[in-house]
């Protein structure tokens, strides 16, 4: 009897440790937004705020490190609506210089590619 | 065939075998429908109408709304064909109403929650619920076969706005042998499950629509397919493993395991059948102990087990042609359910037949939502003492009485929800649930039946009552009452 009572904890143990469903515990990816600079302008200085909201759970992620014209930031998997505004400083097709505020915005943006998911963006500057 | 008397309140009446508290022991094993073909010596057929009420001053769980009025009509039988083989079956109809149930618009709500559709209105719900069981086994020198199939169909609706509409049907085959050895009786059973649920939430007054939420865990929803997305179908089924060793002279120690894991798609209709959450149900139970039955009967044994819910969300892209593309899937909720516990039966069938059953247990249940991060975590413990006496009550007579009284104390409770990213309708639903959740409860229940011979025949009479009542330690109550008529052959 204990042989058998032994056989069966057994087969429930490992039954329980090794038939658990498969986690999918890739949770989160680097979301790298290039902002798509007109050819234009020659930017001499730009800042701005990245915000992704998650189309799923409707939480927002903000970043304003940028390294040029790229924001990277990490977020959960998934589709995101994506707002950028900041200035930029710039030297014009006159030569002048200018200092603008610009948007870009994108309702829907995958981010789900592991462990980077990039996209681009175009700006647009606004009128003073 | 027994010849013996359906009401004579002796240890070996019909009534005994059939309606003794002792049997519950048993209730695991028999879920192995080879085991199940042994469980009595004698045939016991049932036809009964029932009247179950159901009242909480307050909802403890709002999705299960306050109460319910639920008539059934149901025939049970248990016929030994020969020494060899038996033959059961069950046929019920449950009609009524559910009272006040607010963030649920499907049906089997304890099944599928977390992934649900909710609005925060609801209302009452009429219930139809048509069952049919049968099951038949038999023994083959030292191995012993048996095969059940069990059927549920339940429609579940609403007259007034929000007018929700749940259509279930499942369907359970079991297939199970087992082998006499010299003292034991070794048993193993498989079992497959197919589930299916359409549910849709329909509006008639366009002024007095509101949003149907796609609930994902803990007060979070997809809010990307909540609003108008009211037309969805569950799909789900899975497999369930029994092992059994039991004492084939009543005897010695006993063992009882289950393994199972079921699953249950969420899938929206009106979006091109896109998939949005499964929900993976996972369960270990072990039951071993020793148990000695005869004149007098004795049994302790532990009770343990694990359930471990995962829920995968579809994280779903841009449609093309109202085709959504899956972009990935995350595991984004967690649930595991320890409950174990140490069980005693004591008792004795001579001139009349008693026990007594004591139960002392532990049961923790830890939720969790990935992100933003949510948590409810809630541990207890609890003790159960029920009673239950048959005895002959004049010459055709048998009386039967049972009293349970229980407690269930809070350990532990916690509550972690991030506020601002929640519905606040959702953080109200949410707080309401969890006050109940960590409160303490005490529960008494009363039952008394009365069966009466009919002539010489094997025809009785019963008529059953049963009250009970549930105290919760944040000063509302439950109380419950069931009236039972029938015929017993």
């Amino acid at each position: 009897m204990k042989q058998i009572l032994n056989i069966c904890i057994s087969i429930l143990l490992t039954t329980v440790l090794t038939g658990c469903h498969q986690e999918q515990t890739d949770y989160h990816t680097v979301a790298r937004v290039t902002l798509d600079i007109p050819d234009t302008i020659n930017v001499i200085q730009i800042q701005g705020t990245l915000t992704l909201q998650s189309l799923n759970t409707t939480l927002n992620t903000s970043t304003a490190d940028m390294s040029g014209n790229t924001f990277e930031t990490t977020v959960l998997r998934g589709a995101y609506k994506v707002d950028v505004a900041g200035m930029v400083k710039y030297t014009g097709a006159n030569g002048a210089i200018r200092t603008r505020h610009y948007r870009a915005h994108s309702d829907y943006k995958p981010f789900a590619d592991i462990p980077l998911s990039k996209t681009e963006l175009p700006i647009i500057l606004l009128e003073e | 065939m027994a010849t013996t008397s359906l009401v004579a309140a002796t240890p070996d009446s019909v009534l005994t075998e059939h309606q003794q508290a002792w049997n519950l022991l048993d209730a695991e094993t028999w879920k192995n429908p080879a085991l199940h073909g042994q469980a009595f010596k004698t045939a016991y057929s049932q036809l009964a109408i029932s009247l179950d009420l159901t009242e909480q001053t307050e909802a403890f769980t709002l999705q299960k709304g306050t109460g319910s009025t639920l008539y059934d009509i149901e025939a049970d039988t248990y016929l030994r064909l020969s020494d060899h083989s038996s033959v059961w079956g069950k046929a019920s109809y449950m009609t009524g109403k559910s009272r006040n149930i607010k963030w649920n618009s499907v049906s089997d709500y304890e099944l599928l929650e977390p992934y649900i559709l909710a609005d925060t209105m609801g209302g009452n719900t009429e219930r139809e619920r048509y069952v049919f069981e049968g099951g038949y086994a038999a023994k083959v020198g030292s191995i012993l076969m048996g095969g059940e199939m069990l059927f549920r169909a339940e429609h579940e609706y609403r007259t007034i706005d929000p007018r929700m509409r749940a259509i279930v049907t499942d369907l359970t085959l079991r297939g199970g042998v087992a082998y006499e050895t010299g003292t034991y009786l070794l048993g193993a059973a498989a079992e497959a499950n197919i589930y299916k649920q359409t549910d849709n939430v329909t509006f008639y007054r366009e002024t007095g629509v509101i949003p149907e939420f796609q609930m994902t865990g803990l007060g979070a929803i997809y809010v990307r397919f909540s609003g108008e997305v009211n037309n969805l179908y569950f799909n789900g089924g899975g497999a369930q493993l029994y092992l059994n060793v039991q004492p084939r002279n009543g005897q010695g120690l006993f063992t009882n395991i289950t393994i199972g894991e079921h699953r249950y798609e969420r899938i929206a209709a009106s979006l091109n059948s896109l998939p949005l959450t499964k929900l993976y149900r996972e369960e270990a139970k072990l039951q071993a102990g020793w148990r000695k039955s005869g004149k007098t009967d004795l049994a302790i044994y532990a009770d343990a087990q694990y359930i471990c819910r995962l829920g995968d969300e579809n994280m779903v892209g841009s449609s093309q042609s109202n085709s959504y593309p899956i972009l990935t899937t995350l595991t984004m909720y967690k649930n595991n359910i320890i409950d174990a516990s140490m069980n005693m039966v004591y008792g004795r069938r001579q001139h009349s037949s008693w026990h007594i059953a004591m139960k002392v247990g532990y049961m923790q249940n830890h939720e969790k939502y990935l992100e933003p991060e949510r948590k409810q975590n809630v541990s207890r413990i609890y003790s159960q003492l029920s009673a239950q006496h048959i005895t002959g009550l004049g010459k055709k007579g048998t009386l039967t009485c049972a009293l349970t009284g229980g407690y269930h104390k809070n350990l532990d409770s916690q509550l972690s929800i991030p506020v601002v990213n929640t519905e606040t309708a959702a953080v109200m639903m949410l707080n309401h649930n969890f006050r109940y959740l960590k409160a303490d409860y005490t529960i008494v229940n009363a039952q008394i039946r009365y069966d009466y011979g009919i002539g010489t025949s094997r025809y009785a009479m019963f008529g059953a009552l049963n009250g009970g009542a549930t105290f919760c330690s944040e000063s509302e109550y439950e109380q419950h009452l069931a009236v039972k008529l029938g015929i017993t052959f």
